[in-house]
């Protein structure tokens, strides 16, 4: 008990911290922040299906995807709004409508199991990124634009900037709160064996519903305010292979069996990719990927796990 | 602990950055003594748009180096300043590129060059306006752009959807006159805009549209829509359509004997490789030529078109198309305001210039209009022709350096 | 009529070179239960050695065939020895398919810093010979490209069917524990598997550059292709890559005749995700591990 209010107490403390950093950093600092934050948000919503269940999405863009565009269209039905109200209505479009197309492929899609899963979230997200671009009522190939919503009074980064912190912040509670709960073990009970998990009696179809429908929401709110901070998305823009490589290979870097993990893999490879080799022009894709070889392959539990078996180490 | 790592990462950046500084000024010492402009921006070296993103950045990088290298500088304000640019890749994606922008922003660059393609430049825009820092650039045509009351973004070509009445006016000029058009667009947010602004131009002018054909952005195989165009039989088919994909519609064509009175590819033929790849079957073929080596434009920084084309080529190896051109322009134009101006700290002021600029420039007139494209009439692009293996500038009249080949020879008489 | 056998035969031809250009990543997918995602860097790497052997050397693109694939088996068996290997014993399938993103990613920015980013095309001088039956129109290139194709599949076939060398790779495919026991060097079929596999990639790539225009951006393209070949086909099984290229190269042409060419690849993806939802092991397909 008294470990969880610890716990809780530095999460709230660093949390305050990183929300008046904006007022000593840099625009650009900030910036990188903000991209910081919306990584670790992909990558731990991709991490709550993936971590918990070991199914792994190839195709999560397609909820960034969707809450993107239900942010902008659903935007264009309240152009007057209060720019409050309008956030507000962009971020529920973005968690209803993911969470929506969430509930209606999670049934069929979720009954493959491995790289038959992995492979139909790929499909989901071509599919659904092709239609948006081929049906004129999207808009999604010319583009659509977003409105500031940002006040005058606000740097408009620091205003993301604590838009997607918080955001983070409410994902990373439901994942520790996920983890601590029946749901929880049953979804860890399916990682490590489904089939004896089922007979054990555990409601495993259900379960991972409520996790990939979880999963998929709030990526798609965290989509919404994407859209938002770049102010123009296209079909390709929001829709990217990338962008679901990124998740992966975040959670990964930083370790997949901490809650951390993805936040930490985000924070590395971003400060690596933005900060470090930002300014090489020509060569910084080669040690991008000489880095992610270089991860695998000598911290393979990733970064999380690299620090807690020198802490056993040390122990003994 | 993320908070830690961060901070470690973002001192290792800033004294990479120093670390490459003081590289690079070791090598020109002599030079440091002259002030310098900075140009920032970035580039998609990567991902989608690396190819463009490789001649935009070898366009920008030839003005400057004439400038420091043959001119020693450029006066401003009575005093001789250096060109500098500080560009970096966006690898083709607008989260990266908006960061990235941000930080020159902050580290206080005054003046930006653009990047290429809508989805990225937008974006970016939005920080410069908001910073109250010009943009010249000459990769985002999307009307977008031009249509939000933006004030410090301008744009070298007129607006996507303008982009093309060139070819449409010079095909309504030829005799006899064209009766029925197809027309190909992909579904870009450049092509897109242009296709549909063509038929909007074609229908105006009292043309017949016979059929349209909307394509997916990357194309592999367009053989069900060539066994249509033979059926249709149009005089005219013109392509909206990105270089590689013109290369891959007139071979087909050219392959499957598809024969049309005109073929027309927004994008193509201008580009050595493509003539090249099409030999022979690439005769007759048009295109509109935003900008060509051979314009016959004096310059206030090169003395003429021809004489930037004449550096650009001894120091580079990659082919010149327009893109070169256009992003040279971009810094001329910045060249011009920032001499009328006379200091360069005051980037509103170099906004005002801008926005009244009347020159000629090794591209053409740089006039923009009160949204900041480029004028549709003054700014408009040539219409070419390949003719004898080179493309020669059919349209208008007082460019012209050939008549137009009118019907072009069947594919099967080559 | 006429445009319905046009349609037809287009489709098929264009089919064939889905099927060539999918049978090393079905081939990985299946032994090794590995998504490879550097399935289309070797495809574009065919391209590209192709360019250079006929615009350097001068050596017709069909020739430069043999000898590219030696080159792409070498450069597999590298890759797979020195980097997939020590990934695939991590356990876990992921950290598979990373490193080879890490390694798309290098070759990527290796195959643009040499080649730069342009557009490149091989257009030998039989490039644009157009045969006529009846009505219908046939590019030479194209059926050149289709014949060859299958006779590289053919080739593969016979390979995994009759060599001693191919017995041992479907018998890891089926089972590697029971292969081991019968004293097989998982290892070293993996490695062998794995240059195989880039070697025919490498060759439907020379196929490819001979076609279509290409970028080193292009791989992406070539990865998914394959992906939805082999799904659609069957995993592991070469007719089911041979089937499922024909189908999706019919389905294509088809959609772009009748319904819009705008929608062709959102129908090639949706036949993709409806296979998986109903079919899973494809039309050919049977169960294999990673499925299990």
């Amino acid at each position: 008990m008294a470990r969880r209010i610890t716990i809780l107490l530095l999460a709230v403390l660093l949390i305050a911290a990183l929300a008046i950093l904006p007022f000593f950093l840099k625009a650009f600092y900030v910036r990188v922040g903000l991209s910081i934050f919306l990584s670790a948000g992909f990558a731990v919503c991709w991490w709550l299906l993936a971590g918990f269940t070991s199914y792994y999405s190839f195709g999560h863009t397609a909820f960034v995807g969707i809450g993107a565009f239900a942010a902008a269209l659903a935007l264009r039905a309240v152009p007057e709004a209060a720019p409050a109200l309008q956030l507000a209505w962009a971020l529920g479009a973005g968690l209803v409508v993911a969470g929506g197309i969430a509930t209606i492929i999670a049934w069929p899609i979720l009954r493959l199991r491995g790289h038959y899963f992995t492979i139909a979230m790929l499909a989901v997200a071509l599919v659904l990124g092709e239609a948006v671009a081929a049906f004129p009522v999207f808009g999604g190939s010319t583009g659509l634009a977003l409105p500031n919503l940002a006040p005058m009074s606000v740097r408009v980064e620091a205003f993301f900037y604590w838009i997607a912190l918080a955001l983070l912040a409410v994902v990373l509670a439901i994942a520790w709160a996920i983890s601590r709960s029946r749901l929880g073990y049953g979804l860890a009970a399916i990682r490590e064996d489904e089939d004896a998990a089922q007979m054990l009696g555990v409601p495993t179809t259900r379960f991972k519903v409520v996790a990939f429908v979880l999963s998929g929401a709030l990526t798609g709110s965290i989509g919404a305010v994407y859209a938002l901070n770049l102010g123009y998305i296209t079909s390709d823009s929001v829709f990217r292979g990338s962008l679901s490589l990124e998740m992966i290979v975040n959670s990964l870097v930083g370790g997949m069996g901490s809650i951390l993990g993805p936040v930490i893999g985000a924070a590395v490879m971003t400060g690596v990719t933005k900060l470090v080799l930002a300014d090489l022009l020509e060569y910084h894709l080669a040690i991008t990927g000489i880095l992610i070889i270089a991860v695998v392959l000598l911290a393979p539990d990733g970064i999380v796990g690299l620090w807690r078996r020198r802490r056993a180490r040390e122990a003994e | 602990m993320v908070y830690r790592i961060t901070r470690r990462g973002s001192i290792k950046a800033v004294s990479a950055t120093i670390g490459i500084g003081t590289l690079g000024a070791s090598g020109r010492v002599a030079a440091q003594t002259q002030p310098s402009v900075i140009f920032g921006g970035t580039i998609p070296f990567s991902g989608r748009w690396a190819e463009i993103g490789q001649s935009v950045h070898a366009g920008y990088q030839t003005v400057v180096k004439y400038v420091n290298e043959v001119k020693g500088g450029i006066d401003i304000g009575g005093k001789r300043h250096r060109l500098e640019l500080r560009l970096v890749d966006d690898a083709s994606d607008p989260q990266r590129a908006t960061t990235l922008l941000q930080k020159q922003i902050d580290d206080d660059v005054r003046f930006f060059l653009g990047s290429y393609s809508t989805p990225i430049i937008l974006p970016q825009v939005a920080l410069t306006e908001r910073a109250r820092k010009p943009m010249v650039q000459a990769g985002g045509g999307g009307d977008p752009i031009f249509t939000q009351g933006y004030k410090f973004v301008f744009g070298m070509y007129p607006r996507a959807s303008r982009s093309a009445f060139p070819a449409v006016d010079a095909f309504e000029a030829l005799s006899p006159k064209p009766k029925t058009f197809t027309v190909v667009y992909t579904n870009d947010p450049f092509s897109k805009p242009q296709g549909l602004g063509v038929i909007e131009r074609l229908k105006e002018k009292g043309m017949q549209v016979v059929k349209v054909f909307e394509l997916p952005a990357q194309l592999q195989d367009v053989s069900a829509v060539l066994t249509s165009v033979r059926e249709d039989a149009p005089d005219i088919v013109m392509c909206l359509t990105s270089d590689q994909n013109s290369l891959l519609i007139a071979r087909q064509m050219a392959q499957s004997r598809t024969d049309v009175k005109m073929l027309f590819t927004s994008l193509g033929p201008q580009a050595a490789s493509f003539r090249e790849a099409l030999g022979k079957y690439a005769g007759g073929i048009t295109c509109i030529s935003t900008w060509s080596p051979t314009f016959p434009y004096t310059d206030p920084i090169f003395g003429s078109t021809a004489k930037f084309a004449e550096y650009y080529r001894a120091n580079n190896t990659l082919p010149l198309i327009y893109h070169q051109g256009t992003a040279a322009a971009c810094i001329v134009a910045y060249v011009n305001a920032l001499q009328t101006v006379g200091r360069t700290d005051d980037p509103i002021a170099v906004r005002d210039a801008l926005a009244k600029l009347d020159i000629e420039s090794l591209y053409g007139r740089i006039k923009f209009t009160p949204q900041g494209d480029g004028d549709p009439v003054l700014m408009g692009s040539a219409v070419t022709q390949v003719q004898g293996g080179d493309i020669k500038v059919i349209a208008p009249e007082r460019l012209r350096e050939a008549a137009p080949q009118w019907p072009i020879e069947p594919w099967s008489k080559r | 009529m006429t445009a319905l056998v046009q349609t037809l035969v287009n489709g098929l031809l264009y089919g064939g070179i889905l099927s060539i250009a999918a049978v090393g990543f079905s081939l990985i997918f299946g032994v090794m239960s590995v998504i490879n995602l550097t399935h289309g860097i070797f495809v574009i790497g065919g391209a590209y050695g192709a360019l250079v052997a006929w615009s350097v050397l001068g050596i017709d693109p069909l020739l430069s065939i043999p000898p590219l694939m030696l080159v792409a088996f070498a450069l597999g068996w590298g890759c797979q020895r020195l980097v997939i290997q020590p990934a695939v014993e991590r356990g876990n399938p992921v950290a598979a398919l990373l490193v080879t993103f890490g390694f798309t990613l290098i070759a990527v920015n290796l195959l643009t810093v040499t080649f730069s980013s342009s557009v490149r095309s091989i257009s030998p001088s039989y490039s644009f010979i157009n045969l006529r039956v009846g009505d219908i129109s046939i590019d030479l290139v194209r059926l050149v490209a289709f014949a060859c194709g299958l006779a590289l599949i053919a080739i593969l076939g016979s390979f995994l069917r009759f060599s001693r060398w191919g017995r041992v790779i479907r018998a890891t495919a089926l089972s590697e524990l029971g292969a081991r026991l019968c004293g097989v060097d998982a290892r070293a079929v993996y490695a062998l598997t794995f240059a195989v596999a880039s070697a025919f990639a490498a060759a439907s790539g020379v196929l490819i550059g001979m076609m279509l225009p290409f970028t080193p951006a292009e791989e992406v393209t070539w990865t998914v292709y394959a992906f939805i070949v082999v799904t659609l086909g069957g995993v592991g099984s070469l007719g089911g890559a041979m089937l499922g290229g024909l189908l999706l190269g019919l389905v294509s042409t088809l959609t772009q005749t009748y319904l819009g060419a705008v929608y062709t690849n959102m129908v090639m993806f949706l036949i993709l995700l409806v296979t998986l939802l109903v079919r899973p092991n494809g039309i050919l397909g049977s169960a294999f591990k990673a499925s299990r």
